[in-house]
């Protein structure tokens, strides 16, 4: 996907470089779209140069393969499950969050999205190796809320420590939040929390996406909504870290309310939740897993908001 | 920084294009080229390029993070706005938070300029009565702010402060009090009356530099934020775009500048649709996607003759009920606890707390 620069091989010199550009072939994968006795023809590149770089560039852009044993064994030792601090939610998702999965919940207006998040961030937190960076689109983190769901036994001013909060307000801040998340992680320069960093929440994420949706220029749009979706995955998978996102619902067919951001934002998490409300209570919540990559669907579980605690 | 993809920096899409086509798909592929190199192989203008090197230049720069200790301490040390009810103090977890968007909605007359007129009285308490000691920026939509009524809760406020001050007799406290008068409580409340959807989004898109240069400002109202918005919009899924992003830029003006945003939003009746389901049920004005977008929402209500204040949403804070009343001097308890009586009757003898009717407070004027 790069640039053709000199230096990328041997046979790519200037003189090269120069007869391709003409052609208006700039990409590794402009050159290796075409056949190379079609680029020789046409720019007046050697043959014997065109075969040598189009074979360099494949063999240094393409993975390895790996053996599924081997890629068994690195998931199992490189997966830790995350307890989401509920009972019923964890056995509904076979344990809690799992590092290298994006995990969305979606509910309605005071479904409790932002309780379920700070509940999972506890649990995460409250733990001595565990860390956990949240990003907030809103005003809707609450440190104080926070505090009440840790056990009373935690110290409390180290527990906080290990929880990082960004602010967001549009999809650029997003993006350059989840950048510097990834190089902190590559290179850690604070390497005692990006270490440990176990979980990253974003919420939410239909407040900096609606902005931009529906409007003109759906090619920019839909792209940068690809670009979000990319950006959660590769940091959850690259490294290792449970993703949890949040998202609306609006009123899908039937008037049964359905997850907002369209069909592409549905192929981007591996599990998505439902929040919704129980009938006629006002703390108890129903979660219901609408999707599951790996395990049952369409199950659900009460849980209950308590004022001063975590959710139970 | 170098792997991140051109696409996702807040660059124009022409630019995006350009630079896509001739190649370059990361920061780290501009760096290595010159300036003028980028203009030959993308047919920019130098100014433009020069526009993309400033936008990689600063991309992540700036970028803070708090820990949660830095904000527990910083939630702690907020000072609410109360409401001088004690109740919905209570409910709002001391008043109306810093820091938060607070939505208000109800039907007409449930009083929500009302308790918007008595928080801009308020913010501007001095600090040593556990006020602000601020001024209030009022954003008036609808013409609802009538200033007889605003002159009636400031007097009212002034007379609380001073009689407060008298009992406590603290010579400091009466210093800083002189200078409180109905006159200087009324300059303490920047008023904008738009007209317009457009003037009201003109508005909101100025407020930071507004609040920069004002920085004795420390509450923003809008009352209401529906207003101009209920009617000739026919493109939906551009309201939508359009309140959402000013949701956001409320929020950014909250959170940065640590002071409370409060917006009024009417009702509207939804029918129901879908199988099973008749009839239809009042609900707040904007749609789905405008009550996502605020993090506290208070509905203000008649029961039986009572006005009541339903939390129906808070980060923080369970939802609950409970009653209000609209006198006179503004918002007070319904069931007035023993000091307030005291005062109340002290500042005021001749009116008791009696409930008004919306109508008669329209025609105060």
């Amino acid at each position: 996907m790069s640039i053709l620069q000199i230096g990328l091989c041997a046979s790519l010199d200037e003189v090269n470089l120069d007869r391709l550009k003409t052609k208006n072939i700039y990409k590794t994968t402009d050159f290796v779209s075409k056949d190379p006795e079609e680029i020789s023809h046409s720019t007046g590149v050697p043959y014997k140069d065109a075969v040598a770089i189009r074979k360099f560039i494949l063999a240094q852009k393409s993975a390895l393969p790996v053996k599924g044993n081997i890629f068994y064994k690195n998931a199992v030792e490189s997966t830790t499950i995350i307890s989401t601090g509920l009972n019923s939610v964890d056995k509904l998702l076979d344990g809690g969050l799992y590092t290298g999965e994006v995990t969305e919940i979606c509910g309605g207006i005071a479904a409790g999205k932002t309780q379920l998040c700070l509940n999972v961030s506890a649990s995460v937190i409250k733990q001595d190796c565990q860390t956990a960076v949240f990003i907030d689109t809103g005003t809707s983190f609450s440190a104080r809320r926070l505090a009440q769901m840790l056990p009373s036994t935690s110290k409390l001013e180290e527990t906080l420590a290990r929880i990082h909060l960004y602010t967001a307000y549009d999809i650029y801040d997003v993006f350059n939040i989840l950048e510097s998340v990834r190089v902190h992680l590559k290179t850690p320069s604070d390497k005692d929390f990006y270490s440990r960093l176990r979980l990253l929440v974003l919420d939410n994420v239909a407040s900096v996406v609606y902005p931009f949706l529906g409007g003109g220029a759906f090619a920019e749009n839909q792209g940068l909504l690809c670009s979000l979706g990319h950006m959660l995955k590769s940091l959850a998978v690259d490294f290792s870290i449970a993703v949890l996102i949040t998202n609306n619902t609006v009123g899908g067919e039937r008037g049964m309310p359905a997850a907002s951001l369209g069909r592409f934002w549905s192929s981007v998490h591996h599990v998505r939740l439902l929040l919704g409300d129980k009938d006629g209570t006002e703390a108890e919540r129903t979660v219901t897993v609408l999707k599951n990559c790996r395990g049952e669907t369409r199950c659900s579980m009460d849980v209950c908001i308590l004022t001063d605690g975590p959710l139970q | 920084m170098e792997s991140r993809a051109i696409h996702t920096l807040a660059l124009a899409p022409m630019v995006k294009t350009r630079l896509h086509i001739a190649g370059y798909k990361t920061i780290g592929d501009v760096w290595k080229a010159t300036r003028s190199q980028l203009c030959k192989d993308t047919g920019l203008a130098i100014e433009e390029v020069e526009s993309v090197w400033q936008v990689i230049e600063n991309v992540g720069k700036n970028l803070v993070f708090h820990t949660g200790n830095d904000l527990l301490q910083k939630e702690d040390n907020r000072i609410a706005i109360m409401t001088f009810s004690e109740r919905l103090d209570t409910a709002l977890g001391g008043g109306v938070q810093g820091g938060t968007v607070t939505e208000i909605c109800g039907l007409p007359g449930t009083g929500k300029t009302q308790l918007c007129m008595q928080l801009a009285c308020d913010v501007q308490i001095p600090r040593c009565l556990g006020g602000q000691g601020a001024e209030a920026l009022y954003i008036d939509t609808q013409g609802g702010l009538v200033m007889e009524r605003l002159t009636e809760v400031v007097s009212a406020t002034v007379a609380h402060c001073r009689q407060i001050a008298i009992q406590d007799e603290h010579p400091e406290m009466s210093l800083k009090l002189s200078s409180l008068s109905i006159e200087t409580m009324l300059a303490g409340v920047h008023v904008h009356r738009c007209t317009s959807h457009l003037q009201l989004l003109a508005i909101i898109e100025q407020l930071q530099a507004f609040l920069k240069a004002n920085r004795k400002v420390r509450l923003v109202i809008i009352d209401s934020v529906s207003f101009h918005f209920r009617h000739d919009f026919e493109d939906l899924s551009l309201r939508t775009r359009i309140l959402t992003n000013s949701a956001q830029t409320l929020h950014k003006i909250a959170r940065s500048f640590d002071i409370p945003v409060v917006v009024t939003n009417q009702m509207t009746t939804r029918v129901h649709q879908g199988p099973g389901q008749k009839g239809s049920s009042v609900v707040p004005c904007l749609g789905e996607s405008w009550g996502h977008a605020c993090g506290t929402r208070l509905l203000l209500q008649w029961n039986m003759g009572t006005r009541q204040a339903f939390l129906l949403k808070s980060p923080s804070l369970k939802s609950c009920v409970v009653p209000f009343l609209v006198t006179k001097d503004g918002i007070r308890d319904h069931v007035p606890s023993i000091d307030t009586v005291g005062l109340e009757s002290a500042v005021d003898a001749t009116v008791p707390n009696t409930l008004e009717s919306p109508f008669k407070r329209q025609k105060l004027t």
